[in-house]
């Protein structure tokens, strides 16, 4: 793993709070950074069945790695900015709505802006709710698992977790 | 000076000038006359704001002049002043702020009263509680009145606590959801299955132009498989007997388009007595004499279903073709007697 690779999460936690607290007027805190190396399998054993999921692709770096959300915190922050109090609304299926793909992918705007003001390139590729849906990595390939917590006004939302290829942590 | 300064400065400086000056007499009083423009205008104030830099004490009696011949009647005398970088710095300072407070709520969401209240509460279906709150809070009142009327008590309930609860943390992000949504909801809009009308249209002139005996077959397999369709379609579907109810000007542009003596010959071989009054009620004299000698001398060899039918088509597809090009009204329509008096033109 790059030496400064850690580093460069810990700045990209306080970039992306930064901006987003300015978008949203609110106290958003990306922190408590955990990197860990481990296979693809491994990694996809541990993402729940629904999240949100984009595909991001470096054409720098030329090598696509996954930005995954908690349903949660894509719920309870889709309901902060719209004026509640942060509550998931009970549903019968689990699915997210035109608002709530909205706010995720205001939310990975500011990732992008963060990858490319680093010279990564990085531009959204697509999004699901089923990481199974995603065929980039192979079940033995070594990926650098990056594991946040998201917090808006000192409120616990959910975990951020990427999953980068070597070609991008090496 | 004051003429020469007039004419080199676009609305927009003036604008921009103006609502400056007033910035250095009144503080604040800016964000409150941008929140009355529309959000596009207010941001193109606040651009040239941004680029105005320095405005001269002659630049800006110029301005405060044409306003007071303008809009003021009453006398009343202004000061100069230099509006400095610093006093532009100090009333446009935070651009976000000012644009949230330009672009305010006003003209937000306002697309969805144009949508039908079906289509409204067909999204909020699929929408969270919240979202939907919000939206509706944005509705116009008769708009809210009929979703509302729409919704079961318990749902209403629920709504008008999130509603009279909001407490919206951002405008921008608001203003950028409007602009997504508009397009989502457009795009829903558009027609995109087989039985929307355009695609039944599309069909039924395809299948005017089909030989009846393939027609009919094609006919058979979708009663079975999609009859509501096939009821569509025959509802468009424009057949040889229908351009009877044409006006009379409708009709005799059809029979000049085909001028072909033959093809009426043949056409009348087979078709309703109202029809046949039609045809010789639109020819000349000199047409009919053309006509009456050509009838003579088709033999009844001559006179083959097949050939009848597809003198037939042609006429229909000759009306489609006119109808394209506008040359005729819409086919498929009775004009009224008014209309048939009123297009009443001479004889081919």
């Amino acid at each position: 793993m790059r030496p400064e690779f850690n580093e460069q999460h810990k700045k990209m936690c306080l970039e992306v709070s930064d901006e987003l607290s300015a978008l949203t007027h609110l106290n958003v805190n990306i922190g408590n950074i955990h990197l860990e190396l481990t296979d693809y399998h491994t990694f996809f054993q541990r993402v729940p069945e629904f999240s949100y999921i984009g595909l991001i692709e470096s054409k720098a770096k030329k090598a696509k790695f996954i930005l995954i959300f908690d349903a949660a915190l894509i719920y309870k922050a889709s309901n902060i900015l719209l004026g509640g109090p942060g509550i998931i609304e009970e549903r019968d299926d689990s699915y997210f709505t035109f608002s709530e793909d909205f706010i995720a992918k205001e939310i990975i705007e500011k990732f992008l802006g963060f990858y490319n003001e680093n010279e990564y390139d990085a531009e959204f590729v697509r999004s699901e709710q089923e990481i199974e849906l995603l065929h980039s990595f192979y079940d033995e390939q070594e990926v650098c698992q990056v594991v946040m917590d998201c917090e808006v006004k000192g409120e616990k939302m959910g975990k951020i977790v990427i999953c980068y290829p070597q070609e991008i942590y090496k | 000076m004051a003429q020469e300064t007039k004419s080199s400065l676009n609305a927009l400086e003036k604008s921009s000038i103006l609502l400056l000056f007033l910035e250095a007499e009144m503080p604040g009083i800016t964000a409150d006359i941008l929140s009355y423009i529309e959000p596009n205008a207010a941001k193109d104030i606040y651009i040239t704001v941004e680029n105005l830099k320095k405005v001269g004490s002659d630049k800006l009696h110029s301005v405060i002049d044409e306003f007071y011949q303008t809009f003021i009647k009453n006398e009343c005398v202004f000061g100069g002043k230099n509006i400095s970088k610093e006093l532009i710095t100090k009333a446009f300072s935070d651009k976000d702020k000012l644009l949230n407070i330009a672009q305010g709520s006003r003209g937000i969401f306002n697309y969805l009263n144009s949508f039908s209240d079906e289509e409204l509460i067909d999204f909020f279906a699929k929408e969270s509680r919240q979202m939907t709150a919000v939206l509706l809070n944005f509705l116009n009142e008769d708009k809210l009145n009929a979703i509302m009327n729409k919704m079961d008590t318990n749902k209403i309930q629920k709504l008008t606590a999130l509603m009279l609860n909001l407490d919206l943390p951002s405008m921008e992000l608001l203003w950028k959801m409007h602009y997504k949504l508009d397009e989502v909801l457009r795009e829903k809009a558009r027609p995109v299955t087989i039985s929307s009308e355009e695609q039944i249209n599309k069909l039924a002139y395809v299948f005017e132009n089909m030989i009846i005996s393939m027609r009919e077959r094609v006919f058979t397999n979708l009663k079975k498989t999609k009859p509501e369709i096939l009821t569509e379609i025959k509802k468009q579907l424009v057949n040889f007997e229908d351009l009877v109810h044409l006006s009379d000007k409708d009709f005799q542009n059809i029979v000049y388009e085909i001028r072909n003596i033959r093809i009426i010959a043949l056409t009348l071989q087979d078709c309703s007595q109202e029809m046949k009054s039609k045809i010789q009620a639109n020819l000349s004299d000199r047409f009919q004499a053309m006509l009456d000698e050509e009838l003579e001398t088709i033999s009844s060899e001559e006179i083959e279903p097949q050939k009848i039918q597809e003198a037939k088509l042609l006429w229909v597809k000759t009306a489609r073709s006119l109808e394209k090009q506008n040359k005729i009204k819409k086919l498929g329509r009775r004009p009224s007697q008014e209309e048939n008096k009123e297009n009443k033109g001479g004889k081919v």
